[in-house]
């Protein structure tokens, strides 16, 4: 999988609460595709109008933004399904970061599996620098896994809040499954145990 | 595994029974008794695994269903979507590959995942069921704990049989009193989205409590777990009870004979201790609560059906204001109508929250003897094929039918419209459905959730109605 430590990007301000996957990516642009041709789909109708010419008040789709890397978005960000799609879009797009105070665990879980960073902020963080990137000239972002830190364009810096092992997973590029078939024993130690302690479970509708 | 001295939560009881092994900082190698798979969801995972040469760990705990880019065209066949009939072929010829028991299309027992997976007896209590749907928390209403996960832990799953997950904070809802007639779970669980918001069980496992939620049956206690995820939680539970054991009893996948005693005495052991409490205690008043009715494009936007619409310049807090203004413009609302007063297109009853028998009997129970109102298209999905044939017993199909609603065969349908089921552009539908989002029910698509009664109440008025004038008059 692909690491993730260090990223300074152009970022994108998406000044909205609950950004929910089906916005993200309709359920059309999950079907019958393959990656990486998922950003066909990405915030599609945000991002175009019935006649499929681009919004020019889309905020990727403005000059300034041309390019982004890192998307920055207001609290709840990937809430509803669990389609696996919206980050494989934003990743298709070249977006390897969202920074927003808070997110969907489902879309929170599903970016580590894709070496994306759903980098949480403080709520007054988040708001500040998605004034700063609305308002300043600059829409450059650092985002530092190692050090836990996001530099915004106007030079202020502010803490990226992550637990050791979800940064280890993305700093080092694991693969989750081989990772997990390392406990293979233990895995069988605790089948064993189940099927003696609770039978029913370990074999569906036995007698 | 550390001893867990003290009282203990429903949740924390069924965790711990599934913890291989604890890594550290809250996470645990979780063990995943039951595990769903659908076609939408699960076509990347089997290729990823089947690329690597890994084989299904435990295809005996895995059970398959089509449910998500079905037709539910009465006459139906694999061809009848276009374009997505090469889903359900790949996952026949890998489920039958890897000795995965599944329900396809012409089984009777094919459905909606979620839907089956309690219908069958698959999921139990004290079990830990994933599947890659949102909606998996669902069947937390039997007692198991269960979430969605995305495609990549699908994968996991099938060649591991484990997770790798961080225990939750724990959140207890108690309802108290007793809700107003004409109401149901669906109602209960609507208002308190509203009332917690849309992210006011992030990072949580809910237990729902209270006296409401005792007297209500298995399927209503689905129904409520169902749209835990909206509020932001992704795992909801309802201690098991006699309730529960009575629901799962005889059905096809559940324990049997000696078993079953064993399997009851064990489920009798889960519920949350008298002294337990959880991070998060949050007490809802239901009393006289009327049917609810979303105005907006999240599940949070909800109000009574006799309500009006709110007016956004009233709203203090600047990211809720900005969001009821963009939801009113995209429901093309004005603050102040009666919802009373707003016109339908469209009616669907159906999907994982609200298409098992007893849903579709309330909605029965209003439509029987009606007559759908002209220009509306009013559709009836059953969950599953089981669901289809007990309703057609009681002749549900026939009360829907000659009221001018269609009737159609199992699948998710217009809850996501991944099938050829669309409400249309800038069409407004009432549905039973879990999720209101922008051009969720298909592009341009105006949703406004609500009951089964609530929805075919509307399909007879031509407005968004409220069930209780109806059933006065039954
Ligand atoms: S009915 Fe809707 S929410 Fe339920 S499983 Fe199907 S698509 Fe998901």
């Amino acid at each position: 999988m692909r690491t993730f430590t260090r990223l300074t990007a152009t970022a994108a301000p998406l000044d909205r609460a609950n950004v929910d996957t089906d916005a993200i990516i309709p359920v059309d642009y999950c079907i019958n595709r393959e990656r990486p041709h998922f950003d066909e789909g990405l915030f599609r109708r945000w991002r175009l109008d019935d006649a499929g010419e681009p919004r020019a008040a889309f905020v990727l789709n403005q000059p300034r933004f041309a390019g982004a890397g890192i998307l920055v978005a207001g609290p709840n960000f990937g809430c509803g399904s669990s389609r696996e799609m919206a980050v494989w879009a934003l990743a298709d797009a070249g977006i390897r970061c969202v920074i927003a105070p808070s997110f969907g665990e489902i879309f929170y879980d599903n970016c580590f599996q894709n070496g994306v960073l759903p980098a949480i902020v403080d709520a007054a963080a988040g708001a500040a620098l998605l004034d700063a990137l609305a308002r300043g000239n600059s829409a450059e972002v650092t985002v530092d896994l190692e050090t836990r830190t996001i530099r915004g364009p106007d030079g202020v810096e502010v803490p990226l809040h992550i637990d050791d092992l979800r940064a280890g997973m993305l700093i080092e590029g694991l693969d989750p499954i081989a990772s997990t078939l390392a406990f293979g024993d233990a895995i069988e130690a605790f089948e064993s145990q189940e099927r003696s302690a609770r039978p029913w479970v370990q074999r569906p509708g036995a007698g | 595994m550390s001893a867990a001295p003290g009282p203990r939560l429903l949740v924390d009881k069924i965790w711990e029974r599934h913890v291989v092994r604890a890594l550290g900082q809250g996470y645990d190698l979780l063990y995943v008794t039951r595990h769903m798979v659908h076609e939408l969801s699960s076509d990347v995972a089997f290729a990823a695994l089947a690329k690597t040469g890994r084989p299904v760990r435990r295809p005996d705990l895995t059970f398959a269903t089509e449910d998500h880019v079905v037709s539910t065209a009465p006459d139906r066949g694999d061809d009848s979507v276009p374009d997505k009939a090469h889903y359900l072929r790949w996952l026949r010829d890998y489920t039958a590959r890897s000795g995965i028991t599944s329900f396809p299309l012409g089984d009777r027992r094919q459905g909606i995942v979620h839907v089956v997976a309690p219908e069958q007896g698959i999921a139990l209590p004290g079990t830990l069921l994933v599947c890659g749907d949102s909606h998996t928390c669902t069947v937390g209403g039997l007692g198991a704990i269960a979430w969605g996960i995305g495609t990549s832990e699908v994968a996991h799953v099938l060649a591991t049989q484990t997770l790798v997950k961080r225990r939750p904070r724990t959140m207890r809802v108690t309802f108290e009193g007793r809700p107003g007639p004409g109401t149901s779970a669906k109602d209960l669980i609507l208002r308190l989205i509203g009332h917690v918001g849309a992210a006011g069980g992030d990072g949580h496992a809910v237990e729902y409590a209270g006296a409401a939620i005792r007297a209500l049956d298995v399927e209503g206690r689905l129904t409520l777990c169902n749209l835990s995820i909206e509020l932001g939680a992704r795992i909801g539970t309802v201690a098991p009870d006699d309730v529960t054991f009575d629901y799962l009893a005889g059905r096809p996948f559940a324990p049997k004979g000696a078993a079953w005693d064993a399997a009851v005495a064990d489920w009798r052991t889960l519920p949350s201790d008298p002294d337990a409490r959880a991070d998060r205690e949050v007490t809802l008043d239901v009393t006289d609560l009327a049917p609810q009715v979303t105005w907006g494009t999240s599940p949070a936007m909800v109000t009574d059906v006799q309500g009006t619409v709110p007016d956004p310049s009233h709203e203090a807090d600047p990211i809720r204001r900005a969001a009821a203004e963009r939801a009113l413009e995209y429901m093309a609302l004005e603050p102040g109508t009666r919802l009373a007063d707003v016109p339908v297109d469209v009616v669907f009853v159906g999907s994982c929250t609200n298409s098992r028998l007893s849903d579709l009997r309330a909605a029965a129970r209003v439509a029987r003897g009606r007559r759908v109102a002209p220009g509306v298209r009013a559709l009836v999905v059953p969950g599953s094929g089981e669901v289809r044939r007990a309703a057609e017993a009681e002749g549900l199909d026939r009360a829907f039918l000659e009221a001018g609603f269609e009737w159609r065969a199992p699948g998710c349908s217009m809850c996501v419209s991944a099938n050829d089921d669309r409400v249309g552009p800038g069409k407004r539908c009432v549905s039973t459905s879990n999720r209101n989002f922008e051009s969720r029910q298909g592009p341009g698509a105006r949703t406004h959730l609500a009951s089964p009664a609530t929805a075919a109440a509307s399909a007879i008025t031509g407005r968004i109605a409220d069930p209780r004038s109806f059933l006065e008059n039954a």
